[in-house]
C-alpha cells in the first residue's frame, strides 16, 4: 500500500481494497467488470466512487461483502480490521455482514421481503447477530423506524407493497444502521427517487452515520450527490479508477479527460456529451480505456496507463493518465 | 378475510354444478328413468310405471327440479338398484376409508415434498441431486405401475404387508397393517410433486434480491431459505395442495383397486363398470363439492400468507 499517500483526514484506514479484480463467466465471454483497483476507506468518512451505469463500480460493493453470484471471480484484497475479506468463509462473512459492514442496494422495493411487515424486517439483524428477542428486537426497530419518520403507529406493521419507494429506502437504511456498523456501503440510494426526495433520504443518512460514527461508501452516477456528501471522490471508468481526490479538487480542477468529460455532462456545466459509447468490458480497448473517446489523447496513451501521484494541497490525489 | 363478492362466486358455481346434474340424466337420450337407474337393471311393465311415479318422473321439470334441490339439502342421493342401498349410507361408508389412506398420505407428502424440494433446490450436492433423480422417476411413472412393482415384491416376494383388502378384521393394528403399503405410496406420490414444483419455486426465489438483502443482513444459509424465501416459495404450491385435497376421494383410484380396497375410488370405478348411474351422481355431486372447498380453501391460505392478495 506504500504507493497510497497518508491520508489528509485525521483518521486511518479502515477498509483497504488492494489490487481487486472481478469478472464474470457468460456466455458472451469473460467480462472483466473491475481491474486493479485500490481504495482506501478512512474511518468516518464518506468515499464516492462516480462514474456512468455500467462501469463496474456497483460490482466493488457487492465483491466487499462477498455477495456477488456464483459466476463471478474476485481476486486481491480487501483488508478491514486486519482481516482480508475476499478470503473469509460464508459462516465468518455472515458475522461481518450487517454488523460491522451493511449495504444497502439501489431497489429498495425489491430488496426487501414482500411478505414480512416491515418492522420485522428491520429487526432481524438484532435477532441474528444480538439474539435478541422478537418483542424486544421488534420495539427497537419501531424506534428506529421513527427516527426515519415512519413512526406512525402504522407505518411498521406495514408491507414494503403499500410503502412508497422512499419510505422502502428508509425501511432499507433503518435495517442496514440498527446495529451501528462500521463501514455502511450505499449502493445508488438515489436511484428511482426523485431529486428532492434523494437529497432528503441522503441527508437522514449522513446525519445517522455521522451519528454512530461510521464510515460511508457511496457508490453513485449522481455527481452532484457525491459533492454534496462526500469527503474523496474516486472517478471509475469502464472497471478501472480514473481519478481520485478530495472532492473540492476533482470538481475544482479535474485532472483525467474523462471527469472533464464528465463534469461538463452537468446541465450547470453546458451539458456536454461524451463523444462516442462506453465500451466493452468483455473485449476492452488497449492501452488507456478511455483513449477511444478522448479529446487529448496522445500516441503513448495506447499503453496502459499507471495510478500516479499528483502533487495537490489536500495530498492524496491520483490520476491514471499519460498526460500528468 | 374472504369478500362477499368472492362467497357469492362460490356459491353460484356450487349451485350451477349441482343443477348441472339435474339436467344431464333428464336431456340425455333415451328414458330418463333407465338414465337415472343405469342401464343394466331389467323391470317389468308395472313396476316401471310405479318407479316413474315414485321418483317423481311424471311431473312437471320444474317440479322435479324442486324435489331434487329438496332431496338433495337432506342428503338423500338417491337409490342402487344395483347395490340395494341409498347412495349416500354408501358413499358415507366408503368414504370413511379413503380418507384414512388419503388424508394422511396427503398431509405427510405436502410437509416432506416441500421441506426436502425446497433444501434441494436452495443448494445442490451428490446426495441432493440423487434424492431429485430418484423422485423424478417416481414423479414421472404411473402410480399404478410403481404400485404394482411395491406390491409385488413387498407383499408377494417378501410378505411384509397382506396382499388386499383391510377393513373387515377390525383391529386398529391389523388396520394400519393394511393401510401401511398403499399409504406409503399415495405419500410418495404427493411428495412427488411437492417436492419437484418446490425445487423449482426456490430456484427460481433465490436469486431475488431480497434473499440478496437478507445474506447482506447477516443470515446464514438456510437461514435465508426458511426466514424468507420458503414463505415466498410457498405460494406457487398452494395451487396443487387444493387440488390435491379436492381430488382426494378420486385421486386414490388407482392405488384402490391394485390393493383391491373398498374405497371412494373402488365405488366409483365398479359404478362406471356396471353403469350405476345414481351411485356415479352422488360421488361425483360429493367430489364437485369437494373441489369447490379446497378452491375456498386456497383461496383463505393465499390471504393468510401473501398480504398482497389480502389488502386487494
Amino acid at each position: 500500500m506504500n504507493r497510497h499517500l497518508p491520508s489528509s483526514s485525521y483518521f486511518r484506514p479502515l477498509l483497504c481494497i488492494d489490487e481487486m479484480y472481478v469478472s464474470f463467466d457468460t456466455s458472451l465471454g469473460r467480462v472483466k467488470a473491475a481491474q486493479n483497483i485500490c481504495l482506501e476507506l478512512h474511518e468516518r468518512e464518506t468515499l464516492a466512487i462516480v462514474g456512468e451505469t455500467g462501469c463496474g463500480k456497483s460490482v466493488i460493493a457487492s465483491a466487499i461483502l462477498q455477495l456477488l453470484p456464483s459466476n463471478a471471480s474476485v481476486k486481491g484484497k480487501a483488508i478491514f480490521l486486519g482481516r482480508d475479506l475476499l478470503s473469509l468463509g460464508e459462516r465468518e462473512m455472515a458475522d461481518i455482514r450487517g454488523q460491522e459492514i451493511a449495504i444497502i442496494f439501489q431497489n429498495p422495493s425489491l430488496s426487501l421481503n414482500p411478505i414480512m411487515k416491515v418492522a420485522e424486517q428491520v429487526a432481524e439483524p438484532l435477532q441474528i447477530h444480538r439474539r435478541l428477542p422478537r418483542h424486544r428486537a421488534i420495539s427497537k426497530a419501531e424506534d428506529m423506524l421513527s427516527r426515519f419518520k415512519l413512526g406512525d403507529k402504522a407505518s411498521p406493521v406495514m408491507y414494503p407493497f403499500q410503502l412508497s419507494g422512499g419510505m422502502n429506502q428508509r425501511v432499507m437504511i433503518a435495517t442496514s444502521m440498527i446495529l451501528s456498523p462500521k463501514i455502511l456501503i450505499a449502493d445508488e440510494p438515489s436511484k428511482g427517487l426523485d431529486q428532492s426526495l434523494a437529497r432528503q433520504v441522503m441527508k437522514e443518512l449522513a446525519g445517522i452515520k455521522d451519528e454512530i460514527g461510521a464510515s460511508l461508501l457511496l457508490i453513485t452516477h449522481d455527481l452532484l450527490l457525491a459533492k454534496e456528501v462526500s469527503d474523496r471522490i474516486a472517478v471509475m471508468y469502464c472497471g478501472e479508477i480514473v481519478e481520485a481526490g478530495s472532492s473540492a479538487e476533482i470538481f475544482d480542477e479535474p485532472l483525467h479527460p474523462y471527469t472533464k468529460a464528465l463534469l461538463n455532462c452537468l446541465p450547470e456545466m453546458g451539458f456536454k456529451p461524451i463523444p462516442g459509447s462506453s465500451p466493452s468490458m468483455i473485449d476492452p480497448p488497449e492501452g488507456c480505456r478511455f483513449y477511444p473517446r478522448c479529446r487529448e489523447r496522445l500516441d503513448r496513451c495506447l499503453l496502459s496507463p499507471k495510478m500516479i501521484k499528483v502533487e495537490s494541497d489536500d495530498g492524496d490525489r491520483e490520476v491514471r493518465c499519460w498526460l500528468y | 378475510m374472504l369478500s362477499g363478492k368472492k362467497a357469492t362466486r362460490y356459491a353460484i358455481a356450487l349451485f350451477l354444478i349441482i343443477s348441472l346434474n339435474f339436467f344431464i340424466p333428464r336431456s340425455m337420450p333415451g328414458d330418463p328413468l333407465t338414465n337415472l337407474l343405469g342401464e343394466d337393471i331389467s323391470l317389468t311393465a308395472s313396476s316401471v310405471q310405479e318407479l316413474r311415479e315414485r321418483m317423481g318422473l311424471d311431473r312437471p321439470l320444474s317440479q322435479q327440479f324442486l324435489d331434487y334441490w329438496h332431496d338433495i339439502l337432506r342428503f338423500d342421493l338417491g337409490y342402487s338398484f344395483h347395490l340395494h342401498r341409498n347412495v349416500s349410507d354408501l358413499i358415507y361408508d366408503r368414504m370413511k376409508w379413503t380418507l384414512l389412506l388419503s388424508l394422511p398420505a396427503m398431509v405427510m407428502g405436502a410437509i416432506l415434498g416441500t421441506l426436502l424440494g425446497a433444501r434441494a433446490g436452495w443448494k445442490s450436492s451428490a446426495l441432493r441431486r440423487t434424492q431429485t433423480g430418484f423422485i423424478m422417476a417416481i414423479y414421472c411413472a404411473p402410480p399404478y405401475f410403481i404400485s404394482l412393482i411395491a406390491l409385488y415384491l413387498l407383499s408377494y416376494k417378501q410378505g411384509l404387508f397382506p396382499l388386499k383388502g383391510f377393513y373387515s378384521t377390525g383391529s386398529a393394528l391389523d388396520i394400519a397393517h393394511h393401510l401401511f403399503l398403499p399409504s406409503a405410496m399415495m405419500t410418495l406420490f404427493s411428495l412427488s410433486r411437492n417436492y419437484m414444483i418446490m425445487k423449482g419455486s426456490v430456484l427460481q426465489e433465490k436469486g431475488s434480491l431480497y434473499a440478496t438483502f437478507a445474506r447482506a443482513k447477516g443470515l446464514y444459509d438456510e437461514q435465508i431459505l426458511f426466514r424468507h424465501v420458503f414463505k415466498n416459495a410457498l405460494l406457487p404450491i398452494i395451487t396443487l395442495l387444493a387440488l390435491d385435497f379436492g381430488f382426494i376421494l378420486s385421486g386414490a383410484l388407482f392405488i384402490e383397486i391394485v390393493f383391491s380396497m373398498n374405497g371412494m375410488g373402488s365405488l366409483i370405478y365398479d359404478a362406471l363398470l356396471s353403469r350405476d348411474y345414481p351411485v356415479l351422481q352422488g360421488s361425483f355431486l360429493i367430489i364437485t363439492i369437494m373441489v369447490v372447498s379446497a378452491n375456498l380453501l386456497a383461496d383463505l391460505l393465499y390471504s393468510y400468507l401473501d398480504p398482497r392478495v389480502r389488502w386487494q
